[in-house]
């Protein structure tokens, strides 16, 4: 069975390295991408199987990047975002974009995990 | 004067120094110089740190797998990983030597126990302790610069180092600040007693944000069991127990109750007003007493303070003590909110008075203000107070009363406001304002007592408030009945007290008309009392009037005095002085006489009123005397006057005008008279 493949973009760059190395120790292809425009491009060229993006990105937020995905791409990919803003407003206009779950920093590596293959599991085995 | 002299001409002030050329070359010289160091310095130090950034860029990115690799890794992982980890570990340990090194590592495991959290967070702590890099935190706290040691304290605090409890909380007294308060945040965090020892042992003020900041150090705490913080009310650091106190009501430890309520009579405002919102915050009513006693002796901001607790904790009870403070208190802002207490407690009891305009003029208004204003009336002429009411000052009465059936009229009414003002009002609207004022005003409506109570209980309470408030103005003996109902039976304190005071009112003002009546049985004013009233006002000649006062003051007594006084508001300012000399005459005549004890006092009201009647019977005896035309007629006719046995002279010495024009003519007639 082939690996899933994940997108990770986290402008971070130790966290984003921690989590890389977590979600790769578990099995996943991660892409790692630091700024909303090299994800923008990685995802017209591809659509991994779950996207993990931070809300606060250079260039190009989450929220919008939810919004391109559902709206520009029309794809309906499991995406989980993460922020350090505990803010009630970005988190439901997240989900009101189309985000499939949300998770706040600071991060637990095994909760994310856990989060992920959820989200692959409603997702790609249902 | 040339045009060349006054050019080259040099003036003071005005005209430019001679300097030497060379000198402003080397001016020159020397400013180039220096800015080119200057650029140059900058340059290179920018490129330097640039340089540095980038390579501590770098080397995180170079290190964040081989950190990444320490924290995840695990005895079960396969050899290769182990063999890969173990290498790792060689490798690190000669990087460690390097100090810039160090710097960076600690640098990232800082920063990355901001975003991580669980159990990636406590090997992170593992992590930083095996390298050994608290080392450094620790060299940083014997730091003589003041960031260097707060950044140390930090350090340590954030990850989790406990042995450097001991280190840290000797920084709670620190002189400096930014150590003090980064030591407090520290002792707190790393260990669940720190809060005792920073309580214990802080001499310093503890500002509400630090405050804030240590609570949330002790609500990240897991399965923390907080103290019993009322040990700390005792503190003399007033910051201490101001954060005890805080402490106590974030934590809910309600135990404390008589050390809050005693803190209320502490000296200092902010103590006393976090205790009252302890004691609020708890709901301690036992303490109620208390805030009423600090009341007179606080501030003002702490007045209001226990008003807001009143208005939480107290009851209808409190209501006449809130009206004693809108009497007695100075200050607007306290009244205002005794006013809004009494509303909180018993809702809409005052309404809105201030700046209040009066709606335009409809009958029902009208009605109304005429309605106040006969209760005005009232009060003027019975001249008893207005019993003691919430709206005591600026009230007016704007309240509309739908009186049914009259809203046919209003219409016509309204087209003509002028004649509004002076249309009276029909018996029929008077009847309804009566019923609904509560009035028994006459004989024919009037109401049984068991009616009236019965009427009063199917009552709204908003009415029945009306109707005690004017009840309290104008009830007389005939509302004596509902008084006592409504004192004994309205469940509404205030309405009871209200009409309890008016039932007290009208049994002082019985008592008072019974011993006016027996001291004045045909209810005569106390100036018309005095046998000189009919006389003086007898006469309207000046002298006569004088004279009579003379006389007054040779016979007068005590009843007098009062007719004198009534005479103090004559227009004639001779009569005015006269009287009141024959006053103070009078006085002392009877202060001295009662001094002697004078048979007069001593006789009984009988007695007094016996030598009233001999004093009358002898004005009357007075006034009996014949004209003295009329005693010569008698002498010529030879008839005898019956009073001539009276040492008194009987004639009246006043002449007519008659007498004298016809004394000449009737002198014949006398002697022929004489001759027979």
């Amino acid at each position: 069975m082939s690996k899933r493949r994940l997108l990770l973009a986290e402008d971070d760059h130790m966290l984003a390295s921690l989590l890389k190395y977590r979600l790769e120790r578990e099995g996943y292809e991660v892409i790692l991408e630091y700024d909303g425009k090299a994800v923008k491009e990685k995802l017209q060229e591809d659509i991994p199987d779950v996207i993990i993006a931070d809300i606060m990105m250079p260039y190009f937020s989450g929220i919008e990047l939810v919004d391109f995905l559902r709206n520009g791409l029309e794809s309906d990919v499991p995406i989980i975002l993460i922020s350090a803003a505990s803010n009630d407003e970005n988190i439901v206009s997240a989900f009101e974009m189309g985000a499939n779950d949300f998770i706040s920093k600071p991060v637990s590596p095994s909760e994310l995990l856990v989060r992920v293959s959820r989200e692959i599991k409603r997702h790609y085995c249902t | 004067m040339h045009i060349t002299d006054v050019t080259y001409h040099s003036l003071p002030l005005i005209s430019s120094p001679k300097i030497h050329t060379n000198l402003l070359w080397d001016l020159t010289l020397l400013f180039l110089i220096l800015g080119t160091i200057y650029f140059v310095s900058v340059f290179f130090f920018r490129n330097k740190l640039s340089r540095q950034t980038r390579k501590t860029k770098n080397k995180r990115e170079e290190l964040a797998p081989i950190i990444s690799n320490f924290l995840f890794h695990s005895s079960e992982d396969p050899k290769e990983e182990q063999k890969k980890y173990i290498q790792l570990k060689i490798e690190i340990r000669e990087y460690l030597g390097n100090q810039r090194f160090r710097r960076t590592i600690s640098q990232i495991l800082f920063d990355l126990q901001k975003d991580v959290a669980g159990d990636t967070r406590k090997r992170l702590f593992r992590l930083y302790k095996e390298l050994e890099l608290h080392h450094d935190a620790f060299q940083k706290l014997e730091s003589w610069r003041w960031e260097t040691v707060a950044q140390g304290i930090l350090e340590l605090s954030q990850m989790e180092v406990d042995e450097s409890y001991q280190l840290i909380r000797k920084f709670v007294n620190d002189r400096r600040g930014v150590i003090r308060k980064q030591a407090e945040l520290a002792t707190v965090g790393l260990r669940a007693d720190g809060i005792d020892y920073v309580l214990d042992t802080t001499k310093h003020s503890i500002s509400e944000w630090q405050q804030l900041k240590l609570i949330e150090v002790l609500g990240k705490r897991v399965n923390y069991r907080a103290p019993e913080f009322k040990g700390w009310l005792l503190s003399q650091n007033k910051d201490v127990v101001l954060f005890a106190l805080r402490l106590i009501k974030h934590y809910n430890q309600n135990g404390a109750e008589s050390s809050i309520t005693e803190l209320v009579k502490h000296k200092n405002d902010e103590i006393k007003i976090a205790a009252i919102q302890c004691i609020v915050d708890f709901n301690f009513q036992s303490a109620l007493p208390v805030l009423k006693s600090v009341f007179t002796t606080t501030s003002n901001a702490v007045k209001i303070s226990i008003l807001n607790a009143i208005a939480i904790l107290g009851s209808t009870i409190d209501i006449p003590y809130l009206k004693e403070i809108i009497e007695t208190e100075g200050n607007f802002l306290v009244i205002g909110k005794a006013q809004s207490t009494i509303n909180a407690i018993a809702p809409e009891t005052i309404l809105p008075t201030k700046d209040i305009v009066s709606t335009p003029s409809s009958k029902t208004n009208n009605i109304n203000e005429g309605a106040v204003e006969e209760h005005h009336n009232v009060k003027e002429s019975v001249g008893e107070e207005i019993p003691e009411s919430i709206e005591v000052e600026d009230i007016e009465f704007y309240d509309e009363i739908e009186i049914p059936g009259a809203k046919s009229s209003e219409k016509e009414e309204n087209e003509s406001d002028s004649a509004l003002e002076i249309t009276t009002i029909p018996d029929s609207y008077s009847d309804q304002m009566d019923d609904f004022l509560g009035f028994v005003a006459s004989e024919e409506k009037d109401l049984g007592t068991e009616e009236l109570t019965k009427t009063y209980d199917e009552t709204l309470h908003s009415d029945k408030i009306e109707l005690v408030k004017h009840l309290g103005v104008s009830a007389d003996e005939r509302e004596r009945p509902l008084l006592e109902h409504i004192t004994a039976n309205e469940k509404d304190s205030e309405l009871s007290f209200l009409a309890f005071k008016k039932l007290k009112s009208l049994q002082n003002e019985s008592k008072e008309n019974q011993s006016s009546k027996a001291s004045n049985p045909l209810g005569i004013a106390p100036s018309q009392q005095s046998i000189f009233y009919a006389l003086y006002h007898h006469t309207d000649e000046l002298d006569a009037k004088l004279i009579l006062l003379e006389e007054l003051l040779k016979i007068g007594d005590v009843r007098d005095i009062p007719f004198l006084e009534s005479l103090f508001q004559e227009g004639e300012k001779t009569v005015v002085k006269k009287a009141k000399e024959v006053v103070v005459k009078l006085s002392e005549t009877i202060g001295s006489e009662e001094e002697e004890g004078s048979p007069l006092n001593q006789r009984s009201e009988d007695e007094q009123l016996e030598l009233v009647l001999v004093e009358n019977s002898n004005q009357e005896e007075k006034d009996d005397r014949i004209p003295m035309e009329l005693f010569l007629l008698y002498e010529q006719l030879g008839i005898a006057y019956d009073n001539e046995e009276e040492q008194t002279s009987p004639f009246d010495f006043e002449l007519s005008e008659e007498f004298f024009l016809d004394l000449k003519r009737d002198t014949n007639w006398n002697k022929e008279v004489s001759d027979e």
